[in-house]
């Protein structure tokens, strides 16, 4: 890992317009992300954490201008992503790339595996045809497929094979950056492993820098070298791994780290400190700290202002007024 | 603690060498073979392992929710007190569904009817089983979302499923399945899987707390071993429609025996070996066809303790303790590698 910054976001956010519920008004506007800032540095696994509705999606989304922002800036070595034109940004789009959630909705069930494979080849013109079917042949290889089966279909594949293809897809044009939303989620836990430990390895033999959006925090606790918490559309804690895992200061971090079950019968006799109360709805979020009502610590002015994000250590950062 | 060895109550339900395929144009899927279990009054048995292992299929067995055809009971019993419930004619499950035998089910969104109250729905739990107006129902619906927890019940009552959060909905549907009048057991397939960790915690400790409230055993469906070690006085894993290995979740956790189960338990990236290790031991390959599969132990191809035998024939039982089988060849192998 080098200090290198390969991507910047700057107090970056996206809205949604969206029905509102009421009669009375005729839009609403869903924040799902509302001014987020952060650095990820060359070779870092960068896990994000946060339950459904969150906005981990969106941000992994919009940083890599999958959609547009609706303010702030998303730097890839000092470029501004959303400033450059359809040319520069398909030039783009070579260096960063993602590897989605579900592989059964990721992958066109009428292309044959070669295809959906080589489709970055040849939107990019990397190669000769026949170069094409080599770096294929070699991709396949590379995540653990046979190449004697690219002319098979994604549905003569299992899960955990589908979830190959769309790392070789996301490999294919050599990227730097590749956001990881939820790439484990829907596997079962044997299939996972074998998963997590290809990222890890292509990450060791080619350098990558990950962003690994996962609900899951025994999955990012392993795999990120360090890590965000996300409650509804903002930042509420950042610090390395360690830190993060053993000096948690927040309370919606504390209460994540409560309530996610431990693999461990004997680790049940203490009664845990259960938060109560629901993940209340993006579009109306409550005001001053979004977590208040949910919050045991929760003061006065937690239900006025929003806590910024501020350093307590050096690399720890935390939203919070109590704290 | 609770002491899960000395669990000496009445049995409540017995599967006995249950068989279920499905027939479909492809040929038949064996999707459980050869599985019996029993459940205890007031205990809680989790049925854990991955998709296509045969755990929901089973708990479907048993209150007869497998669309028939396709599904066929090919052979097996299933005894509920007293009474074989596969022999039983189709009234009389039915009065036992809503009365002895309850269910809960992942999707909450789709398992209630979008059209009526919640409140409404209960009462009708009611109104069917018991003769009582549907005013009587609906203040016993009061009552039960009280029990559940659910905030101003006596409004909440009057709410249509899309009206609540996914974690209400999930313990609106926990309220119904309570509506019984002598409640047995409570079967759960998959409770908290569509719900975030911080909602799945407070519904896990609800269904502990119920279930000493009310007299009640629960045959716990789940993929997720973080679900098992919070939840289970007894496991049983499943691979590919088997039963593996069967224990009471300290043993499980700490001695397993099967190849499976330790695989499992390995995959896992929240097992304390893996502090700071960068590689899990994961189970290589893939679940195998339950079309094309053959008499052999199903998870021979993946393991890495197979004998020539494994591929050829299922292994019989291997009694460890009285609470703890395991049914595996070389278990022998497993257990030297745990005691290192």
């Amino acid at each position: 890992m080098s200090d290198t910054k390969l991507i910047e976001v700057k107090d970056l956010a996206k809205h949604f317009e969206v029905r509102a519920q009421g009669a009375r008004e005729d839009k609403a506007l869903l924040k799902a992300v509302d001014g987020v800032s952060l650095d990820i540095c060359e070779g870092e696994i960068l896990g994000i954490v946060g339950e459904s509705g969150c906005g981990k999606s969106t941000l992994g989304k919009t940083v890599l201008r999958l959609q547009e922002k609706t303010s702030g800036q998303v730097l890839y070595r000092g470029e501004d992503l959303f400033a450059m034109g359809r040319v520069d940004m398909k030039e783009m789009t070579k260096n960063i790339q993602m590897i989605f959630q579900d592989p059964y909705s990721s992958l066109n069930p009428r292309k044959k595996v070669a295809q959906i494979i080589g489709q970055p080849l040849r939107i990019h013109n990397a190669g000769t045809p026949a170069e094409q079917i080599t770096r294929i042949d070699h991709l396949m290889d590379e995540v653990g497929l046979n190449p004697k089966f690219k002319r098979r279909y994604p549905h003569q594949f299992s899960g955990g094979q589908r979830q190959r293809i769309g790392i070789a897809r996301a490999l294919a044009l050599g990227p730097e950056f590749i956001v990881c939303d939820e790439a484990v989620s829907a596997l079962d836990v044997s299939v996972q492993a074998q998963i997590l430990n290809l990222l890890l390895d292509l990450q060791v033999r080619h350098g990558f820098t990950y962003m690994f959006i996962s609900h899951d925090l025994a999955v990012v606790e392993f795999i990120a070298t360090r890590i965000l918490v996300m409650y509804l559309g903002r930042v509420v804690e950042i610090a390395s791994k360690d830190e993060l895992v053993n000096q948690h200061v927040h309370p919606y971090t504390k209460a994540l780290f409560e309530a996610f079950p431990v693999t461990d019968p004997r680790a049940r006799k203490g009664k845990k400190q259960i938060v109560m109360g629901d993940v209340p709805s993006p579009i109306h979020p409550p005001t001053g700290c979004h977590f208040h009502p949910r919050c045991p610590y929760a003061e006065p002015r937690c239900r006025e202002q929003y806590p910024p994000l501020r350093e307590i250590s050096p690399g720890h950062s935390v939203a919070c007024w109590v704290v | 603690m609770k002491d899960t060895t000395k669990n000496t109550n009445k049995v409540l339900l017995s599967m006995e060498h249950l068989n279920f395929s499905f027939n479909i144009q492809r040929g038949v899927v064996k999707a459980v073979r050869d599985l019996s279990l029993t459940i205890r009054e007031g205990e809680t048995l989790t049925l854990v392992g991955e998709s296509g292992c045969g755990k929901s299929v089973t708990a479907h067995a048993i209150n007869q929710l497998n669309p028939m055809p396709p599904g066929e009971v090919v052979s097996g019993s299933i005894n509920f007190k007293g009474r074989d419930l596969l022999t039983l004619p189709m009234h009389e499950i039915e009065a036992l569904r809503g009365t002895q035998i309850s269910m809960i089910f992942q999707e909450p969104m789709t398992a209630l009817n979008p059209v009526f109250t919640i409140g409404s729905q209960i009462a009708d739990v009611f109104m069917t089983h018991q003769k009582i107006s549907k005013q009587e129902g609906l203040k016993r619906a009061v009552h039960l979302l009280d029990l559940v927890k659910i905030p101003s019940p006596e409004t909440r009552v009057h709410s249509y499923p899309h009206q609540l959060s996914g974690g209400m909905r999930q313990r609106a549907m926990i309220a119904m399945a309570l509506a019984s009048p002598e409640p047995g057991l409570m079967i759960a397939d998959e409770p908290t899987t569509a719900l975030d960790v911080t909602i799945q915690a407070q519904i896990l400790d609800l269904l502990n707390d119920l279930k000493s409230k009310v007299n009640m055993s629960i045959l716990l469906i789940t993929h997720d071993m973080g679900v098992v070690a919070e939840m289970a006085d007894r496991v049983a894993v499943m691979y590919a429609g088997r039963k593996v290995e069967e224990a009471d979740v300290f043993s499980i956790f700490e001695e397993p025996r099967h190849p499976y189960t330790l695989g499992l338990l390995n995959s896992l990236p929240s097992n304390q070996k893996y502090k700071g290790a960068r590689r899990l031991e994961a189970i290589d390959g893939t679940v195998p066809d339950l079309l094309t599969i053959g008499e052999g132990c199903p998870f021979c191809n993946r393991c890495t303790f197979a004998l020539p035998i494994c591929s050829k024939e299922f292994p019989g039982e291997t009694v460890i303790t009285e609470e703890h089988s395991v049914w595996c060849h070389n278990h022998k192998a497993v257990e030297e590698i745990i005691a290192k």
